[in-house]
């Protein structure tokens, strides 16, 4: 019987052991989830690509294109610190940097490239599953609009 | 309420009247004022009438002799001996099924697990709820004009827009 009541016990032992050991999994480097659609707007039609049901209602109420298509779509995933890369239309690179995680939201830089022109260099702080548009440069007849998404995994 | 014509303090001389709280000192004026004051007689009427009121509210509530019959049966059924358990209670060894235990560590566990999710999550919370907020730190944009657009209705989002030439000009809302 000792041994079933020393159950309880060991529990306690087992959780406080790991409670001590869970700042170093909350400081390690947790990889940050990226995901970037790239949205070609324009005044051409009246079409809203059924893949942006998502992000539809928002983005009728943010901007008056009357046509919204995604062109593009990539996800990455990067831990804090690293920095990765997506290819935008018209030869534009689109560079992402999660530089850490505060008050619950991740810290990201992120900046809009031309050739060696820099377009927009900003830093930006998600909540997590949080996004953000980035519009305005030109693609085609229109503009492309970037949603930048950032989340822990 | 009150007596009109009369100051408070004769006023608190008849409350104290009712109430039976008089100082010795002032009872023979007060008797005598109540004699000749007809307003201060129907002032103390009204408020033994107010005091009764409120004590006959006060009273135990009557219950229907079925519900007291009732009431009878379910008492007999009642353990004689139940009283409150000791704090110590807590920490007996209870049976449950082929585990012997004690209640109190469940409270302890309970609170060691919330302080390893505190611990697991620095911020103290549960995980994040799914959202749009975000917020820009700082932009530059050395060419072009550049403004960014915080959400005012909770569907919108945060917006950075880049003015940059040869784009339409449709400007966002």
């Amino acid at each position: 019987m000792s041994r079933v009541r020393n159950h309880p016990r060991v529990a306690i032992w087992l959780l406080a052991l790991l409670s001590l050991s869970a700042p170093t999994l909350a400081a390690g480097a947790e990889p940050i989830r990226l995901g970037v659609e790239v949205i070609y707007a324009s005044n051409e039609g009246q079409r809203v690509d059924p893949s942006l049901a998502g992000v539809e209602r928002q983005l009728r109420a943010s901007f008056r294109y009357s046509s919204y298509q995604r062109i593009g779509s990539h996800e990455l995933v990067r831990p804090i610190g690293q920095q990765g890369t997506v290819p935008l239309p018209g030869g534009r690179t689109l560079l992402l940097a999660p530089q850490g995680i505060s008050g619950g939201s991740v810290v990201l830089l992120a900046s809009i490239q031309d050739g060696g022109r820099i377009l927009l260099n900003t830093e930006l702080k998600l909540a997590n599953g949080g996004t953000i548009l980035v519009g305005g440069p030109a693609h085609q007849s229109g503009v492309l609009i970037l949603a930048i998404t950032a989340a822990t995994p | 309420m009150g007596v009109k014509g009369h100051s408070r303090s004769m006023e608190w001389l008849v409350m104290q009247a009712h109430d039976g709280q008089l100082p010795e000192r002032h009872r023979a004026a007060v008797a005598a004022h109540l004699v000749d004051c007809a307003e201060c007689r129907s002032y103390l009427g009204a408020t033994r009438s107010v005091s009764a009121w409120l004590r006959s509210r006060e009273s135990a509530p009557e219950f229907s002799p079925a519900f007291s019959e009732v009431w009878r049966g379910v008492a007999s059924r009642l353990p004689a001996s139940a009283g409150p358990l000791p704090w110590w209670g807590a920490w007996r060894w209870v049976k449950l099924g082929g585990w012997s235990f004690r209640p109190g560590w469940l409270a302890a566990v309970g609170l060691t697990a919330a302080l390893l999710l505190l611990l697991v999550n620095p911020y103290g919370r549960l995980p994040l709820p799914q959202s749009h907020e975000a917020s820009v730190a700082f932009v530059e944009a050395s060419d072009y004009p550049v403004i960014v657009m915080m959400p005012a209705h909770p569907h919108e989002m945060t917006v950075i827009w880049l003015f940059e030439q040869g784009a339409p000009p449709v400007p966002p809302t």
